[in-house]
């Protein structure tokens, strides 16, 4: 390992994190080659420990865990992923217009970010998913309506902090229009920390997902989503392999998510993290 | 025997690309009582060669050469050794007061723990010793002060009560890193008589650090401009200021403001002045800047001070 | 507070189903007198903006309405599951403080060292894990396999709770001097005391490792150690006073958060606090019941941002003469 503090390579967990994305995302992409057998093929009366031809073990009605898993990735991890950037376009649409605008604008924006805010995730997420029915695209929904507000927040104080910089004014000054400001010159101060934001929240975001599907207001049987996996393990709980291998999957995952929020935080803002490392 | 002795004394940082050169080869000697002058631009390598004399570089810095103070070896000490050292031997006044006060603690706190420390004193009397020295200072009710915090005093008066902390264990060597220049000029001139005051009563020595070669003409003695890193002129502050045989230092006392002049712009050093690492040859920015060059190159031209 | 109000109220409009439908039995549905009582007696047939002013009115005399499963006041609903979230959020936000705290002081200190790394890693892999998922997992090996813990609820199967003083079970035996029913209680808290804690450690030692850092930058902690002063000290007296400042907000975000019922854990380990009610409520669409739990869990954070700013004037004596 080089002694230099800020080489790459010192930053292990960034490659960890990209190397485990990578494999769930193949994983995801090549399921039907990799899957041993079908997710939802049925062989009642089958409920067995991880043996030799199910690795995974099978689940109450039969289903081969290990061929669930490797399907649940298509639902899991891009419905975590599009979730992320839903919040992460409306969060930072309205942070955009508050910190821009300024004013009452600014002052109503703001004080319904902070309620939504203040407001624990899971009970409001779960609030809205019953409301609206248990569906997975409900509870996308819901959890999209809780994450949004940390990235207004941010993108409104970037914008308040930048938006009187000289840079901006003199661009004003030489004619460009409002959507030109907000574009062209106050985005690349931007972008920066709400990328960082979104790839550390990704992981919370999965987490809040899987866990309204766990409580049954998300994916519905015979759907290979992580979470629902997992809660039928919690009914047959000395049957260890049917929420064990979901729940690893899902710690795999949420685990890459912050390792590379975390690395993406130490490269795109080297201020806080010089002064974390030294 | 002097009270301390610097002979090539070099610093060395680690950065992205390898070690750099912080400082290069100094070398002075210091006598009881007597002030000395640094003088130099940012990153010019004054404040590190002040912390090198308490021990205070980051972990990766690498010391060598000598530096003896009362006799004593100070390179190469181990932590516990620096601590008998720094606050009772060699104090230091950093250059902003508004940042090295804790806001949090109160000014009985901070001018009293060292002196538990170091001097085994009991609280009572080191609150009474601090009163003396916050009156020494002229700080208007000390009683007061010692109850009050940081945030309730102006700026000069923060620098005062530091100089009061820094003095309260009597060292022999006081280190002042720019103590005057976060403040406004009426203020600078009551410090700078303040420490020369102070110099007087408790026979002190001060290496006082600034670039600003107009507070160093009105209270130094000997007087060291470094640039980059190195010495590039040295010797008594009165021959240097009326010959001054380096560019560098001619630039440096071109650039005071000249309040009979006519000039409209004030005159300044031509290019930057080089970053850390670039030691081997600095490569001035702009065309022009001749006297750059030479105060990179050797040799120097020095008086042993 | 208004806001969280209307929030709930809106999200409870959104229901697209139809409550009456989900609370009276079939053969009551098809009687249109008693769905028309039923709905009357919930105001459920005045409009809705009317409706909410008399829920607000309502409220502010103290009346959270009737729930719509219970048929019991939700504000007596809500007495008998506050406290045992209060219990289980007071024992771990208990863990949490000592752990995440040392374990922030130890890594700050050992900076990219292995003991920092070692702490990093695990701490990354804490606010990573699904809360739900170790629920189980820990339930299987320390229940299940291990018989160290005893099983799902409060207390034993048979056993009477202590009669009510606060409603904490653990509490009110201690008062009653039943020092075994005490700990009975005690140890069916401790499981989902500890998974909850693992989370908050996590988040607490990351934050006190980057508060530390952030202040051993600082030139008054230079100053300090120019000072002669022996490292301890410094960082002691220095280093730790600023650093709490943060610490302290981040633990009342973490102690609110746990207030606010940790719907997952409770559901697995079968805790009957204001999680478990909400979770109720909203698969119950029990529109009353989601208002309850919403105001609950508003003031509680209302009272945990009071909490930390009379912490601050005790951490920072400057604040008084400010």
């Amino acid at each position: 390992m080089s002694k230099n503090p800020d080489s790459p390579l010192r930053q292990p967990l960034a490659v960890i994190g990209v190397t485990i994305l990578a494999i769930w995302i193949l994983v995801a992409i090549f399921a039907p080659l990799i899957a041993p057998s079908n997710p939802i093929a049925q062989n009642y009366g089958q409920l067995l420990p991880p043996n030799s031809h199910n690795w995974f073990g099978t689940d109450s009605v039969g289903r081969d865990v290990l061929s669930r898993v490797v399907y649940g990735a298509r639902i899991t991890l891009p419905l975590s992923i599009m979730l992320v950037i839903l919040a992460m376009i409306v969060g930072t649409v309205i942070g955009a217009i508050a910190g821009y605008f300024g004013g009452w604008i600014d002052a109503a924006l703001m004080r319904f970010t902070d309620v939504v805010l203040a407001f624990p995730g899971i009970i409001l997420a779960m609030a809205v998913a019953a409301a609206l029915g248990a569906e997975l695209r409900n509870a996308v929904f819901a959890v999209v309506l809780v994450a949004w507000p940390t990235y207004a927040r941010l993108v409104r104080g970037l914008i308040l902090s930048s938006k009187n910089a000289d840079y901006v004014t003199s661009s004003r000054l030489l004619g460009a229009s409002t959507t030109r400001a907000l574009f062209v010159d106050l985005r690349p101060n931007i972008s920066g920390p709400v990328f960082v934001l979104a790839a550390l929240e990704a992981g919370n975001g999965m987490l809040l997902l899987s866990g309204l599907s766990f409580l049954g207001l998300g994916a519905r049987p015979p759907s290979a989503e992580w979470g629902a996996m997992v809660s039928a393990g919690a009914n047959n709980f000395d049957k260890w392999w049917l929420a064990v291998f979901p729940g690893l999957a899902i710690l795999t995952a949420v685990l890459a998510f912050n390792f590379l929020g975390d690395a993406l935080r130490d490269i795109l803002d080297p201020r806080t993290a010089k002064a974390l490392r030294e | 025997m002097a009270l301390l002795e610097v002979r090539d004394l070099s610093v060395q940082l680690q950065t992205k690309s390898g070690f750099a050169t912080a400082i290069d080869r100094l070398s002075y000697t210091l006598e009881a009582g007597e002030i000395l002058g640094i003088a130099g631009e940012s990153g010019s390598g004054k404040t590190m060669s002040a912390l090198t004399l308490l021990g205070l570089l980051p972990q990766h810095a690498k010391v060598s050469g000598s530096v003896k103070f009362e006799g004593q070896e100070l390179v190469g000490l181990s932590n516990k050794e620096w601590q008998k050292i720094r606050g009772q031997n060699i104090s230091m006044v950093f250059q902003d007061p508004m940042t090295s006060l804790h806001p949090m603690l109160s000014i009985k706190t901070q001018m009293t723990e060292h002196m538990m420390v170091h001097l085994g004193i009991t609280e009572k009397q080191a609150i009474i010793d601090a009163e003396e020295l916050l009156a020494d200072v002229r700080i208007p009710d000390p009683k007061k002060a010692l109850a009050s915090y940081a945030s309730q005093f102006s700026g000069g008066m923060r620098q005062r009560i530091c100089i009061a902390m820094a003095l309260a264990c009597k060292p022999k060597l006081l280190l002042a890193d720019e103590p005057s220049t976060a403040l406004d000029v009426t203020v600078q001139a009551g410090i700078l008589t303040l420490l020369d005051r102070l110099r007087k009563e408790h026979s002190l020595s001060i290496i006082f650090i600034t670039h600003d070669l107009g507070v160093l003409s009105s209270i130094t003695d000997k007087l060291l401009v470094l640039y980059a890193g190195r010495e590039t002129e040295s010797g008594l502050t009165s021959t240097i200021l009326q010959n001054p045989r380096h560019p560098y230092t001619q630039g440096l006392l071109d650039s005071l403001p000249q309040p009979e002049s006519d000039e409209k712009l004030l005159k300044s050093i031509a290019g930057f002045p080089p970053e850390l690492g670039n030691n081997q040859s600095v490569v001035p920015l702009r065309n022009d800047a001749n006297t750059r060059k030479s105060a990179a190159a050797e040799p120097r031209l020095n008086q042993p001070i | 507070m208004l806001g969280i109000t209307l929030i709930s109220f809106s999200v409870t409009q959104l229901v697209p189903g139809d409550p009456a439908a989900l609370n009276l039995g079939q053969s009551a549905m098809s009687d249109p007198t008693i769905v028309a009582a039923w709905r009357a007696k919930y105001g459920l047939d005045k409009p809705v903006p009317e409706q909410y002013i008399i829920y607000i009115n309502h409220l502010l005399h103290g009346d959270l309405g009737q729930s719509q499963q219970s048929r019991r006041a939700v504000s007596t609903d809500l007495k008998e599951y506050f406290p045992a979230t209060l219990e289980l959020a007071t024992v771990a936000i208990f863990f949490s403080l000592i752990f995440g705290l040392l374990f922030g002081v130890i890594a700050a200190i050992t900076r990219n060292r292995w003991p920092d790394q070692v702490i990093r890693f695990f701490t990354l892999t804490g606010v990573s894990v699904p809360t739900f998922w170790l629920s189980l997992v820990f339930f299987y090996i320390f229940y299940f396999k291990l018989s160290w813990f005893p099983s799902n609820g409060r207390l034993d199967p048979g056993t009477d709770a202590p009669s009510t003083i606060t409603g904490m079970y653990t509490v009110d035996a201690l008062l009653h001097g039943q020092f075994s029913l005490f700990w009975q209680a005690f140890r069916h808290l401790l499981l989902p005391a500890i998974v909850l804690a693992i989370y908050t450690i996590a988040v607490l030692t990351r934050f006190t490792r980057a508060s530390i850092l952030e202040i051993l930058n600082n030139d008054y902690v230079r100053a300090a150690r120019a000072k002669g002063l022996p490292e301890s000290l410094v960082i002691r007296r220095h280093v730790l006073r600023p650093a709490l400042l943060s610490i302290v907000t981040i633990a009342g975000v973490a102690f609110g958060n746990l207030l606010a019922g940790s719907v997952l854990v409770e559901n697995v380990f079968s805790w009957p606090g204001i999680g478990q009610y909400a979770y109720r409520s909203s698969i119950g669409l029990d529109l009353p019941g989601i208002m309850g739990v919403s105001i609950v869990v508003a003031g509680i954070f209302i009272t945990m941002n009071l909490l930390v700013d009379i912490a601050y004037h005790f951490i920072d004596p400057s604040l008084r003469h400010a």
